[in-house]
């Protein structure tokens, strides 16, 4: 089966202001990159149109509040906070990417396609039921994950490696047992939540997983968070969906962050994570792009990575090119993986409450 | 005067379109084409040439394996291409820098130690920058002639696994169309080649890009037959001698297909969407039945197979030496008219299995057998004058047409045109407006074009993308990315005729 790109010209048009980090230029090169690789002449490649979400889809995460402000600032341009402002017609664009979340979903769940990437934009999960925040407008991990548990999946894992925490789609899932929620985020970085001890209330207590990355955190460290934490865990939750928030601002390059993941480190990770959904969910996975800003020399190397490891392709040659390597020096720290050592083991002390594998 | 010459299977035909008349001229292919030329001798000095080969290209295409091709690529990071070819170091990134050099000793050994008798050259983005191409070109010189030699920048689309088999395609094909052009300009110094997309591009541009000189005939038929009877919705159905081929028209250009599958592998070639059935007025009757094959020539015109044109000829029509074809047809036994309605059901299930209003009928047969075609398929037929020479007339009126695939890039003060890469018309870290860089990509069309002597003016936009480049939160200059064309059709100058 084949591997879905949900992707459409349209996700270029937004800006929330020429030079801010979320801007038209972040796919630009991805496309460049994409288009030229022959991604979507592949045979192991389909490509999937999206569509708007529904008013009654987004309400599933979002209040009604919120949703009619939205809508309205959208009109005239507005304000949320100092990275989020609202240009004219943002509504309609983040019914789109939202959509477009929904739309992976979908192709996945009715088998069109094995998995799906959903190459999405504006991004969504720090995005609250109330309001959105730090670059994002709509939760579009949480609007598929609802429209998903509607249509009869129960138990879904989301795994967010985004560099920032995603504390919106925590906050929605936080009292909710068919949902686990797993984040590797930097710490400290915004939006400054997404400590161990955060790990879910009533029936979501231990659904919530998170694992702090200490700066400097590289391919290693990841594969030691995927194998003391994330394939334990997964083991025990038997999820019968896996949804990945897929940041790619953990890689070296990132001008905001200071993680040092490489381009080969993505593809692994999906690799792994495609593996879990092959084990657990009849390969059914879907991943929806978060943040990510070193456009130029990250970008069209992670997302390559990412859709060739979803897609079965050889992973051989993706790589990042050799220019960039001295920074990767400067970025990847030893002493972070013994930092991130000791972050796991308070993983483990937390979740030992919850779960089996780590009593 | 406009002069097309359209080399077929069998014969090689010419037509001289003038404001007042057309005059087509039908050659042997045996007697070369200095025959043809000799025939169009009074016209040649004040008429603009154009010439149509597909053909020898198809037959060298069909033995490949003869011609190998030592492929030499420069993928850099991303999917692996080992199955392509041998993968070099080096690297032109998106932005179409060199970011990673090649290694000259590497590249030196493994063209040393090749079999092939031609390289294709191939750098992923080459159509951003095509320096890493041009000095392993500088290298391959050393061992091959330069004809021999083809690069994959001048195909000019993006798709990198695509534009590789293309180049293998052009490597393969590129002395014959060299040596071709050498034959044809003993006889006239400049002229025009014509594509599969019906467009006609100078000789001098088809020499780098040879590939899309693939299946020329059907677009010629097309743009033929709309040129003289001014249908701009119909489907031609060209009865040939070996097959009778079908092209749809919309709109007065023909339907166009892209990536068009070569040696069994996509390519970034465009041309004509057409479909064939394997039987035209040569092909042979045997054992009273209508056979998917050609022998040699009918017994009308001397040969000595009895051919579906000797059926009609049997039927009561006229064409070359009828009565021979009526003597053979009758000590056959055959049945002449069942054979025909044979063919004509074949060409009928053809035409009704695509959706069209009107049909033109074309080629040598057109005028014999529209009647019996016209009565079965209950869609309105034509069959225009010159009808057998209607792919030479669409060979002559065709308008030249180039496709430019342009990217402005003010940060780092460069234009990028088909992979050459220039100076910036725009001052450096400037932010020209939308508009500006349409206009100076198809300025830069414009002046190309004019550099070959032609003018064209109205050339369109097919694709255009832009944005801001952003460094430190500062805006450092602007990108586009702009694909401008002449389009294909009939040439201006004679469509008010």
């Amino acid at each position: 089966m084949k591997t879905g790109i949900v992707y459409h010209e349209k996700y270029l048009d937004h800006e929330q202001s020429p030079t801010h980090p979320e801007r038209k230029e972040r796919l630009a090169y991805t496309m460049d990159q994409l288009i030229e690789e022959g991604i979507f002449d592949n045979p192991s490649i389909k490509l999937v149109e999206p569509y708007s979400a529904t008013i009654d889809d987004v309400l599933e995460v979002h209040t009604k509040e919120y949703v009619e402000f939205l809508m309205r600032e959208s009109k005239k341009g507005g304000f949320i906070d100092w990275d989020t402002n609202i240009p004219v017609g943002v509504f309609e664009i983040a019914m789109l990417s939202a959509g477009g979340a929904i739309r992976a979903g979908e192709v996945v769940l009715e088998r069109e396609v094995k998995n799906c990437f959903a190459m999405i934009r504006p991004p969504g999960h720090h995005a609250k039921p109330y309001i959105g925040a730090g670059f994002c407008y709509l939760n579009n991990m949480a609007i598929m994950v609802r429209w998903l548990q509607k249509r009869g999946i129960r138990r879904i894992m989301i795994l967010d490696w985004d560099a920032h925490h995603g504390d919106g789609t925590q906050e929605i899932f936080y009292d909710d047992d068919s949902v686990l929620f797993i984040s590797t985020h930097q710490m400290p970085l915004y939006p400054g939540t997404g400590f161990p001890y955060e790990c879910g209330t009533g029936r979501g207590e231990g659904y919530t997983i998170n694992i702090p990355l200490p700066p400097g955190t590289s391919d290693e460290g990841y594969m030691m968070v995927l194998d003391e934490i994330i394939k334990p865990v997964a083991e025990e939750f038997q999820p019968e969906f896996i949804a990945v928030s897929a940041g790619q601002d953990n890689h070296f390059t990132d001008p905001i962050t200071g993680l040092a993941l490489t381009a080969r480190g993505y593809a692994e990770i999906m690799r792994s994570t495609v593996e879990l959904s092959e084990k657990y969910c009849d390969g059914m996975l879907v991943a929806v792009l978060e943040g990510g800003y070193s456009v130029e020399s990250a970008l069209p190397y992670t997302n390559l990575g990412i859709i060739s490891a979803m897609a079965g392709l050889d992973l051989s040659c993706i790589r990042e090119p050799l220019n960039y390597l001295p920074e990767l020096k400067f970025r990847r720290k030893e002493s972070a993986l013994i930092k991130l050592e000791r972050n796991i083991d308070e993983v483990k002390k937390v979740h030992s409450r919850y779960w089996k594998c780590f009593s | 005067m406009f002069i097309g010459i359209d080399v077929g299977g069998t014969n090689t035909d010419a037509a001289v379109v003038g404001k007042e008349e057309i005059v087509s001229i039908k050659v042997p292919n045996e007697k070369g084409l200095g025959a043809i030329f000799r025939e169009l001798k009074g016209w040649l000095s004040d008429s603009r040439v154009v010439v149509s080969t597909s053909l020898p290209l198809n037959l060298l295409l069909s033995r490949a394996e003869e011609h190998p091709t030592c492929t030499i690529l420069v993928p850099g990071p991303g999917l692996n291409y080992q199955s392509f070819g041998k993968v070099v170091r080096g690297f032109v990134n998106h932005r179409g820098d060199v970011v990673e050099e090649i290694d000259e000793s590497e590249v030196e050994s493994i063209l040393k130690n090749s079999n092939s008798k031609n390289v294709a050259i191939a750098s992923k983005f080459s159509v951003r920058n095509s320096e890493i191409e041009s000095k392993i070109m500088n290298i391959a010189e050393r061992f091959f002639p330069s004809y021999c030699i083809s690069l994959s920048h001048h195909v000019g689309g993006m798709i990198y696994p695509y534009r590789i088999n293309t180049t293998v395609v052009n490597a393969k094909i590129r002395e014959t169309v060299f040596s071709l052009t050498d034959t044809i300009r003993e006889f006239v110094s400049e002229f025009f080649y014509y594509k599969g997309d019906g467009g006609i591009i100078p000789y001098q541009i088809a020499l780098n890009n040879p590939s899309e000189l693939y299946n020329s005939s059907s677009a010629a038929v097309a743009i033929g037959a709309f040129f003289l009877t001014r249908e701009k919705d119909a489907l031609v159905v060209d009865i040939g001698g070996t097959t009778t081929d079908f092209v749809m028209i919309e709109d007065g250009v023909p339907k166009i297909l892209d990536c068009v599958e070569i040696l069994g592998k996509k390519t970034l070639v465009r041309c004509v969407d057409s479909f064939s059935i394997p039987f035209g007025g040569d092909s042979v009757v045997e054992d009273g039945v209508l056979k998917p094959l050609r022998r040699g020539k009918s017994i009308a015109f001397g040969g000595e197979n009895l051919t579906l044109t000797d059926m009609l000829n049997a039927e009561g029509y006229e064409i070359g030496d009828y009565e021979s074809s009526r003597k053979a047809v009758n000590a056959s036994g055959a049945n002449p008219e069942d054979i025909i309605e044979r063919f004509v059901d074949m060409v009928s299930k053809s035409v009704d299995s695509v959706d069209a209003e009107r049909v033109i009928l074309t080629g040598y047969l057109a005028e014999y057998l529209s009647e019996t075609i016209s009565k079965k398929i209950k869609v309105n037929t034509i069959v225009p004058e010159h009808s057998s020479a209607v792919n030479a007339v669409g060979v002559a009126v065709s308008r030249v047409s180039l496709t430019l695939y342009v990217r402005f890039d003010t940060e780092t003060d460069r234009a990028i045109y088909n992979g050459v890469v220039e100076k910036s018309p725009f001052p450096q870290a400037s932010l020209p407006s939308d508009d500006e860089m349409v206009e100076k990509a198809e300025e830069k069309l414009i002046s190309v074009l004019s550099e070959y002597g032609y003018i064209e003016e109205s050339v369109k936009l097919i694709y255009f993308n832009s944005y801001t480049v952003v460094r430190g939160g500062i805006k450092r200059g602007k990108i586009a990315d702009i694909i401008v064309q002449v389009e294909p059709g009939v040439s201006r100058e004679l469509l008010d005729m």
